[in-house]
């Protein structure tokens, strides 16, 4: 038998097989092979991931299956990390429709893959430069979970430091 | 297969809120604008962007949390605390340490802040941009410039934080032109206020590299007013004065007056450099120091070059360089006046980059040195040998002008001139009576003259004179004494004890030894009892003696002078650091010479001693007879000592006191006592040849008695060393004076031997009394009393 491989499962039940060093690239599943197989994977292991759909899976497997050989700094130097461009592949790789930009953020959040995460938080934080807070709402399809007096209010906290 | 059971409970998918992690996330990289609309979207992005720790991070981009101030503790900040906060210019400045206050100060910079930087991104012409409508003094301009530098670092967004920073950089570089034009303008016009104002802007935008090499561009690149800035033209000769001049050589001087006015020159400049400096450079500008740094390690060390190269070609570079480091060290950093821009260390710094330019003079300079005094000190050694061989030479070329020419077998009949000659004239004064000498006198003339001029190997002038060169070598190495690199100086340290070292060294094995041979070879060739020694000769037989141990006196004379020179020049100087320690060479090879002096002094001593003994067991041989203790039968007593004996304490009261009053005490001692005791043994042994009678043993007590007054009139110390044994001599005397008769007196005399304090022991009693003219007739009856029994008692059974 080939090398074992690590069947990622999307929640629309679509088996991604892809080589341990791959799927290692998500620190969740990284460490839920390793506590699972601690003598190592022995035969294949499957994954489900129930929240992400299929066609955002393959693409966060295929950025994965990219940087298999890439080494990330580590998280500590926050200030370079933040006024460093994003690497010219992933922001190729990232120039989808904001809803999959979106949902692949959502993925690489949930299985705690850092580098693609903050690639699409800077992409975001580009994109949404600018943009009013309905505006906003509107890219990330999310609801506005203030009430009218709470919206006042923080309007009127932030009024003053504005564009004069 | 192996599977992991997904728990459907856990649903962290819930599309209509943007999770918390992802809203923080995307906060971090959000413009603080963008922030403020962020916060409005959700109550997931409301939280994410009141998180302090955003904030701070903003504070922390910008370079200005770790420097804020913390707040007190006991009054918590307040909205009036972060006025300093809402000016664009003072904005940055004020920054307390507070988590809780974090956001607000950020987005107080960013109101302040934001429409500037904002208006820098439009597409405008420089001269129309919003900061150099509300700001007109270049201080307000090079502020705001500073404060959007600072600004720029926290935009997070790629292109505008880009372009911003090209925008900025462009700005600076615009504006710092103009400021370094103006600054020129009133430099040049020497309107240092206004320089001044213009310098404290271009350092606050961290230009002092810039100013620097302005500064250094103007004042002494483009400076040339001073004969220090302008090398090509200086006239050299005007240092070196020509004070002698004969048909070959010419002597310079140094001209005192040229090099003072050339330091008051030197120094007037730097004095003027740092009188501008203090008055347009704060003092954080380490400008003087670079001023000085330049004009000692180029002008004033290429000026040095050129005065030390034309040193050399009028022969005097050994005393120019020590004088010139010394003039600069000391007379040039003394008229320096106090420099505010360097503060108290200012002589220090200047010191210390002298030395460095320095160094490699010195190196070579030292090196000269060393050679220079070797050569000189051996030249002199050399030509005073070459003295002393001509004259020698001349004393027996004139000698032997007016010998006859011989053949060799006409030996014997030259032999017998000699007695002829010496019969006839009692006048051999070589200068005064050149007659015609055989061959052999004239050979012993050469060896007595020779021996005469003795005194004149050694030279304490000669020594003294190396002394001086020395001195005058050390006192120039000693300019040297507190160079500041540390290796050089060492060098320097070693050369000076290398010079002392040469002089013991040159002293000893050039003077003192080559000196003290030929000494010991005169003497050791000298022979009294050759046929051209006799009484006619007016020198006293000892005038060799007398002479090597004026040599000895000399060469202690010369001991006592290094060691003055060595405590005065090396120790008192500090040049010599470990004073006993065996790791002092100096000290080493001093005593190496002492040790050479003792050792000759030994030597010639012995050689000395030798000569008296053998002069006196001599004048025993001939003058000792045999009846002077043993006096025909029918003679009455005579009194009064032989004349053997008075010869013999003649010759020694002549020569005890040879080594006179300067010679080291040990010596005299060491001297007097050995000749003390080889007198006794020659006593003692030609008592055991004579024949002593009752009647001549009154002669032989005179003698006894004679030597012992003399003795104990002339050693000075070690008396109970040497007294003793004339005692006993006195007591051995009584032997012969008792009468044959009472032989029983005679063996209770000899067998008690503390009658004779020891010294003899029971054996050389006996021989002395079996020197008695009686003693074939009393042999038997002293014997009794000695041994209890006659030898003719015994019988054999």
């Amino acid at each position: 038998m080939s090398n074992p491989k690590v069947i990622v499962i999307s929640s629309d039940d679509e088996k991604f097989p892809v080589d341990p060093k791959v799927a290692e690239k998500s620190l969740l599943m990284k460490n839920m092979i390793n506590d699972l197989n601690p003598d190592g994977l022995q035969e294949d292991f499957e994954i489900p991931t129930p929240n992400v759909r299929a066609n955002v899976l393959a693409k966060v497997l295929e950025w994965c299956e990219h940087h298999k050989n890439t080494i990330f700094p580590d998280d500590d130097d926050e200030d370079a990390k933040k006024s460093a461009p994003v690497e010219e592949w992933d922001k190729n790789f990232l120039k989808v429709d904001q809803e999959m930009l979106y949902e692949i953020m959502l993925a690489a959040n949930y299985l705690n893959i850092r580098p693609l995460l903050d690639a699409g938080c800077k992409m975001v934080a580009e994109m949404i430069k600018g943009k009013s807070p309905e505006e906003l709402r509107r890219i990330f399809n999310i609801v506005n979970d203030f009430s009218p007096e709470e919206e006042a209010a923080i309007r009127r906290e932030n009024e003053w430091a504005e564009d004069r | 297969m192996a599977q992991v059971i997904w728990n459907s409970d856990i649903d962290v998918y819930n599309p209509s809120v943007i999770p918390h992690t992802i809203a923080r996330n995307i906060a971090k990289y959000l413009p603080i604008q963008d922030l403020l609309s962020f916060a409005r979207a959700s109550k997931n992005t409301y939280k994410a962007v009141n998180d302090p720790n955003l904030w701070i991070s903003r504070l922390n981009g910008m370079g200005l949390w770790e420097s804020a101030q913390v707040p007190s503790k006991e009054k918590p900040l307040r909205t009036s605390d972060l006025k300093e906060l809402d000016n664009p210019l003072s904005c940055l400045d004020h920054i307390y340490k507070s988590s809780k206050a974090a956001k607000i100060q950020v987005l107080k910079i960013h109101r302040c802040l934001n429409p500037y930087y904002s208006d820098l991104l439009l597409n405008k012409p420089y001269d129309r941009l919003r900061i150099f409508k509300d700001f007109q003094t270049p201080e307000e301009q090079a502020k705001i410039l500073n404060n959007l530098l600072v600004y720029n670092s926290v935009d997070y967004i790629d292109d505008s934080r880009t372009v911003a920073h090209e925008k900025i950089t462009a700005l600076f570089e615009i504006f710092e032109n103009a400021l370094l034009r103006e600054l020129e303008i009133h430099f040049d016009l020497e309107d240092y206020v206004k320089t001044k104002r213009f310098m404290k802007i271009l350092i606050d935008l961290k230009n002092q590299q810039t100013l620097i090499d302005f500064f250094l561009q103007k004042s002494i690149f483009d400076n040339e007013n001073s004969e220090l800035f302008n090398l090509e033209s200086l006239k050299v000769d005007k240092y070196f004065t020509l004070v002698d001049e004969d048909w070959e050589t010419k002597h310079y001087e140094l001209n005192e007056e040229a090099f003072k006015s050339l330091i008051v020159e030197v120094a007037s400049v730097f004095n003027h450099q740092s009188h501008i400096i203090d008055l347009i450079f704060p003092p954080t500008v380490p400008i003087m120091y670079k001023v000085s740094e330049e004009l000692v390690s180029n002008q004033l060390s290429e000026l040095l070059m050129i005065l030390i190269e034309g040193s050399k070609k009028v022969g005097v570079y050994l005393t120019l360089v020590p004088v010139l480091y010394e003039k600069v060290t000391v007379d040039f950093v003394n008229q320096l006046k106090p420099s505010e821009n360097i503060g108290s260390t200012y002589h220090h710094l200047i010191t210390g980059l002298i030395d460095m330019s320095f160094e490699s003079f010195v190196v070579d300079y030292v090196r000269e040195e060393i050679v220079y005094f070797k050569t000189l000190s051996n030249d002199k050694i050399i030509e005073w040998k070459e003295s002393i061989t001509k004259r020698e030479a001349e004393t027996t070329q004139n000698i032997l002008k007016h010998v006859k020419t011989e053949s060799k077998n006409d030996f014997l009949t030259s032999f017998k001139k000699v007695f002829t000659i010496n019969n006839t004239s009692g006048n051999n004064e070589v200068d005064v009576d050149l007659k015609n000498f055989s061959e052999i006198q004239a050979k012993a003339k050469i060896l007595s003259e020779n021996i005469k001029s003795l005194t004149k190997i050694f030279s304490p002038e000669l020594v003294l004179d190396t002394l001086n060169d020395a001195k005058i070598s050390l006192h120039r190495l000693l300019k040297f004494r507190d160079f500041s690199i540390a290796s050089l100086k060492k060098d320097i340290f070693a050369s000076m004890q290398d010079v002392f070292i040469d002089v013991m060294e040159t002293i000893g094995n050039e003077h003192l030894r080559p000196g003290f041979q030929k000494g010991l070879q005169y003497l050791q060739t000298y022979n009294p009892n050759s046929p051209t020694y006799t009484d006619s000769h007016n020198e006293s037989f000892v005038e060799p003696l007398a002479l090597f141990f004026e040599l000895i006196n000399m060469a202690d004379l010369i001991i006592q002078m290094v060691d003055i020179f060595y405590k005065e020049e090396m120790i008192n100087r500090h040049i010599v650091k470990l004073e006993n320690s065996i790791l002092n060479p100096s000290l080493q090879n001093k005593k190496k010479l002492e040790a050479l002096v003792d050792k000759y002094v030994a030597d010639g001593l012995n050689v000395g001693v030798e000569v008296l003994v053998n002069e006196i067991e001599n004048v025993y041989k001939t003058y000792l007879t045999e009846s002077d203790y043993n006096p025909p039968g029918d003679k009455e007593p005579a009194f009064g000592p032989s004349e053997a004996a008075q010869k013999a304490v003649k010759i020694l009261d002549e020569n005890i006191d040879l080594l006179g009053d300067g010679a080291d005490i040990s010596i005299v001692e060491v001297f007097q006592q050995e000749i003390a005791e080889r007198f006794f043994q020659i006593i003692v042994k030609s008592l055991k040849k004579s024949t002593i009678s009752v009647t001549g043993a009154t002669k032989l007590i005179s003698d006894l008695n004679l030597y012992y007054e003399f003795i104990v009139g002339n050693i000075k110390s070690n008396k109970r060393l040497v007294v003793p044994l004339y005692q006993s001599l006195k007591k051995v005397g009584n032997i012969y004076l008792i009468s044959g008769d009472d032989s029983k007196a005679i063996g209770k005399l000899v067998s008690d031997l503390s009658k004779f304090n020891g010294i003899f022991g029971q054996e050389e009693i006996y021989e002395f009394v079996q020197r008695r003219q009686d003693w074939p007739i009393i042999k038997r009856h002293v014997e009794k009393v000695m041994y209890g029994f006659g030898l003719g008692d015994c019988t054999i059974m």
